[in-house]
């Protein structure tokens, strides 16, 4: 078909310039490919162009990676430690340090999932607790303890997964992902968020009276950033005294920001 | 596919940042390189929503970093398109005659230019093919899928992906060796290459 025969790359040398490195076998690459001498027929300069769009991640290559942290924090917001189980409570802090509820809280929390078996801190969120729960949760915010990628605590099972820490990150991930909710809230990560809430439809509702309960948190300030203090929100503190989350101490307050994101 | 790409993935979709940090940091480069192949300089943007997505659906994704790849390339795809389709505008991507001179010149002054090219550049050259060649192209060099992988994304059959990647590297071959440059082609992007794109579903 060609006049001239060594014009093109053939079949053969184009499925191996084609191929991923490692899959190369070694014997056929040419050795002027490297050193970028231009044959006749072009091709080891293809070859560079090849290699030059293989190159490893480059300046600026990677510049979305926090805004993709985010979104799976959003879609994973119950992260798993790394530490063995007996060192949950540490990670817990350190986990709730890094993230999203203020350290009191966090020692308070881990002080109350020895203790209490979890119960003060969903009492707290405003969740009727599973009553039966005699040893420590699951369902704080500690991984599902299966391990597996799809094994969500969504609120199945006897782990009262609602802690109020947890449901405070899935209001604030529900606000980041503002721009589909509708679609978000399918995502099972969610899950805990819409069984405390009762329903996909009282979710902004819910997270707007999360909000009340906890003044001076500005739930979209900052995705995934501090909450700041937490007046009243220790689980040893007066546990009986939110037996469904209203708004307790703060009659004068209303959310400043609206948590459900809409029109960001 | 290594160890690392395995453990990357399980832990991601376990939901282990640092795993997904990883993973981010394999798929990322060849992602955004596939779809500046696709729709230039808006990649990144489409590729921030492309993660979007990702993260979302993680966690009902089956299978192994190869399939991942793929995964990940048709979520692409997709933002892709309905970025073509929201803009519907007619930007111009500027035609290569400077990059054609860079790598096709004659002399002592091709090496020099072949060191220093940079990999946005070698995409934007291998971009001026033909929307399918181009794809079936960049899903092989810079995502690393296979024929029958690229065929999938792309709704093709393996057999036509493979005639595509290979005409583009003739294709591409014939213009880094011409001695004289061919017209430069502006690559617009238009409806038509919305439908280019769009024909193979």
């Amino acid at each position: 078909m060609s006049t001239q025969p060594n014009r093109r790359p053939t079949r053969r040398r184009a499925e191996h310039l084609l191929a991923a490195p490692a899959d190369r076998r070694p014997g056929n690459r040419p050795a002027d490919e490297q050193r970028g001498i231009r044959r006749p027929d072009g091709t080891s300069t293809l070859a560079a162009v090849l290699a030059a769009a293989r190159r490893p991640a480059q300046e600026g290559e990677l510049r979305g990676e926090e805004a993709a942290l985010a979104a799976f924090r959003a879609a994973f917001p119950h992260p798993v430690p790394r530490t063995a189980p007996r060192r949950r409570r540490l990670s817990m802090i350190k986990t709730a340090v890094a993230r999203l509820i203020p350290l009191k809280l966090a020692l308070a929390a881990a002080a109350a999932t020895a203790a209490a078996g979890g119960l003060a801190l969903a009492a707290n969120a405003g969740v009727l607790p599973n009553p039966v729960k005699p040893h420590a949760p699951q369902g704080s915010p500690s991984p599902d303890s299966s391990g597996k990628p799809t094994a969500h605590p969504t609120g199945k099972g006897s782990a009262p997964t609602a802690s109020p820490a947890s449901l405070q990150g899935l209001c604030r991930a529900y606000s980041a992902v503002a721009d589909n909710p509708g679609k978000a809230l399918e995502n099972p990560a969610f899950g805990a968020l819409l069984e405390a809430a009762g329903g996909a439809a009282n979710v902004p509702a819910f997270c707007a009276r999360q909000a009340a309960d906890q003044p001076g948190n500005a739930p979209t300030d900052k995705p995934g950033g501090k909450p700041s203090e937490h007046p009243t929100g220790g689980p040893t503190d007066k546990p009986g005294n939110r037996p469904t989350g209203k708004p307790a101490g703060k009659p004068g307050s209303a959310p400043t920001v609206h948590p459900t994101g809409q029109g960001r | 596919m290594d160890d690392n790409e395995v453990a990357a993935l399980a832990g991601a979709q376990g939901g282990d940042e640092d795993a997904f940090r990883r993973l981010y940091r394999m798929i990322q480069p060849g992602l955004l390189r596939y779809l500046r192949g696709l729709i230039g300089q808006d990649a990144e943007d489409v590729a921030s929503e492309a993660w979007l997505q990702i993260a979302r659906d993680l966690h009902s994704f089956r299978g192994d970093p190869d399939a991942f790849r793929a995964w990940a390339a048709t979520i692409a795809r997709h933002r892709a398109l309905d970025h073509l389709r929201r803009i519907r505008r007619r930007p111009v991507v500027a035609g290569n005659e400077e990059l054609l001179a860079m790598v096709a010149g004659a002399g002592d002054t091709e090496r020099l230019a072949m060191e220093s090219l940079s990999t946005a550049a070698a995409v934007d050259l291998i971009a001026t093919l033909p929307p399918d060649q181009a794809e079936a192209v960049l899903l092989r060099v810079v995502l690393g899928l296979d024929a029958p992988a690229a065929a999938r994304v792309m709704g093709k059959r393996p057999g036509a992906v493979r005639t595509a990647a290979h005409r583009g590297l003739r294709t591409l071959a014939a213009r880094l060796d011409a001695e004289t440059l061919p017209a430069p082609r502006r690559r617009a992007v238009t409806l038509q290459r919305i439908a280019a794109l769009k024909e193979v579903r």
